[in-house]
């Protein structure tokens, strides 16, 4: 099976990384792709609760890694959707836990099994990153645009491109349209300026986010907020379909649409 | 228009010239110091200037020399003016700016030049090591270059990145990291396609106060250490 190990990272925390994972994990495998999204941030694990799957955790990684249990009894799957699996990390240990080679090796086996193995990395430059960067082919950087998370994005691109990953995506996430024709925000182009690698997509802030983050229901699931349209946009971009860029206007949901919406009253 | 140099051995007080309305040249130990008049017009000061640097007797390719405003408020614009026309052109060196006048000192401070009285002899340049390293990249945050020799560097060089070399730094896009050229001592330079920059650092030099406010900001610059002062010429190719 031809697969694909992509790593979700940013250096800075509170960016988007694990909706990212979510996401796309579940846009993928709503395009009828085998996909696992795969919790790398050990000790501070988020991403069973963003998806919803938190009840159904038994075993993580590290067990399977320690053989304490089968790579299947690790495996959550999500009802919701064919094909798609949550691996999650250990609440209970640190980063230290798990060596490079351990997480290579982890890869390797996900590698028989899905199509998609999309690895949701912890904050920051140290172990954590490096672990979950280690046995990916290739990696999504998302990025807010704001001046300190585009720095940090800068230094993780930096780092990634040491470890030969490649291709190397930026994901502008929470992007304010308003803002930025204010002059308030920096533009997506200010912001593929300093970072110079190619742009996957770009996200609005959407309040629908934070509601489904809460719910444990992917914004994928549905396809009606702007968010969930950018991300599935995304989703196809990584298969390697053409889709266009929209608009700013229409990236935040108030294009044509959101015009008619308005028109008759109705809420975007 | 006339000049007067004296000995070394015959030294007076600057005082004494103060209120003519000529260009006096007194010898010192470290070179000429230069007692440009306060009466004087700009322009007028700027001509006589002139006439000194085009009379090779007067002053000698290479000899090192102090320029004293003495009380005048020297304009941004003249000094630019005065920089490219007579500072530029001539062969001698600027050892040090001086003014008793709060405004011009403080304009020359802010313009990286060394105000202070020249006390010793000023160290030949030093050798700056090994081979010229050539980068065709982009440098991004996190990541330094240390070298002994020249740097040339065929991308950005992001904030965040730093670049220490012994000799020359030059950045072909935009700089806005850190650049410490000739960080072994020695006048070197830093050249940017586009300097943005908050902080440089030449030889022993620091200049941290950068900012968009500068002139040359966002535009292609040569900075180099000459005679103990930053000089920023506009690079235009």
């Amino acid at each position: 099976m031809d697969s694909r190990v992509i790593v979700i990272t940013s250096g800075k925390g509170g960016v988007g990384k694990t909706t990212t994972t979510s996401n796309l994990s579940v846009a993928l495998a709503r395009g009828g792709h085998r996909v696992v999204a795969v919790d790398a941030d050990i000790g501070l694990r988020n991403l069973d609760v963003v998806m919803g799957l938190e009840n159904r955790v038994v075993y993580n990684f590290i067990d399977v890694l320690e053989g304490n249990c089968r790579l299947n009894q690790a495996l959550v799957r999500d009802k919701r959707v064919d094909n798609l699996f949550l691996l999650p990390a250990a609440q209970t240990r640190t980063k230290d836990a798990v060596s490079s080679e351990q997480m290579e090796e982890l890869c390797n086996l996900l590698r028989q099994e899905f199509e998609y193995i999309l690895i949701d990395s912890p904050a920051g430059i140290e172990s954590g990153f490096r672990n979950a960067a280690v046995g990916a082919d290739e990696a999504l950087v998302i990025a807010t645009p704001e001046v300190p998370a585009v720095r940090d994005a800068d230094r993780i691109i930096g780092l990634l491109e040491s470890m030969g990953k490649a291709p190397i995506r930026l994901i502008v996430n929470r992007l304010r349209a308003q803002m930025v024709r204010d002059g308030e925000m920096l533009d997506v182009s200010d912001v593929l300026d300093i970072l110079a690698i190619e742009l996957i997509g770009v996200v609005p802030e959407d309040d629908s986010v934070v509601k489904s983050a809460n719910r444990g229901e992917p914004l994928t699931f549905s396809d009606v907020s702007p968010a969930a349209l950018a991300f599935q946009r995304i989703a196809m971009r990584l298969t390697g379909k053409e889709v266009p860029f929209p608009k700013l206007d229409e990236e935040n949901g108030r294009g044509l649409f959101a015009g008619i919406r308005k028109l008759f009253g109705m809420k975007n | 228009m006339a000049g007067t140099v004296e000995s070394l051995e015959n030294p007076k007080d600057t005082a004494e010239h103060r209120g003519t309305s000529e260009i006096l040249l007194k010898g010192t130990g470290y070179g000429v110091r230069m007692i440009l008049p306060e009466t004087k017009t700009d322009e007028d000061l700027l001509q006589e200037a002139l006439a000194f640097s085009g009379e090779a007797a007067r002053l000698t390719r290479g000899i090192g020399v102090v320029l004293d405003f003495q009380g005048r408020t020297i304009s941004r614009a003249f000094l630019l003016r005065f920089l490219s026309e007579f500072v530029w052109t001539g062969a001698f060196r600027v050892l040090s700016w001086m003014s008793y006048n709060a405004d011009t000192l403080e304009l020359f401070r802010a313009s990286g030049f060394s105000t202070g009285e020249p006390t010793a002899a000023r160290s030949e340049k030093k050798e700056s090591g090994g081979a010229t390293l050539l980068l065709i990249q982009s440098l991004r945050s996190g990541q330094r270059v240390e070298h002994e020799g020249d740097v040339v560097l065929l991308g950005h060089m992001n904030e965040g990145a730093e670049i220490c070399a012994s000799g020359n730094v030059f950045v072909r896009g935009r700089l806005k990291g850190v650049v410490h050229a000739g960080m072994n001592g020695g006048e070197y330079s830093i050249s940017a396609g586009q300097f943005e920059a908050r902080q440089l650092r030449l030889g022993g030099k620091l200049c941290s106060s950068l900012g968009t406010e500068m002139e040359w900001w966002g535009k292609a610059v040569v900075i180099s250490l000459e005679n103990d002062s930053l000089v920023v010429r506009e690079l235009k190719l």
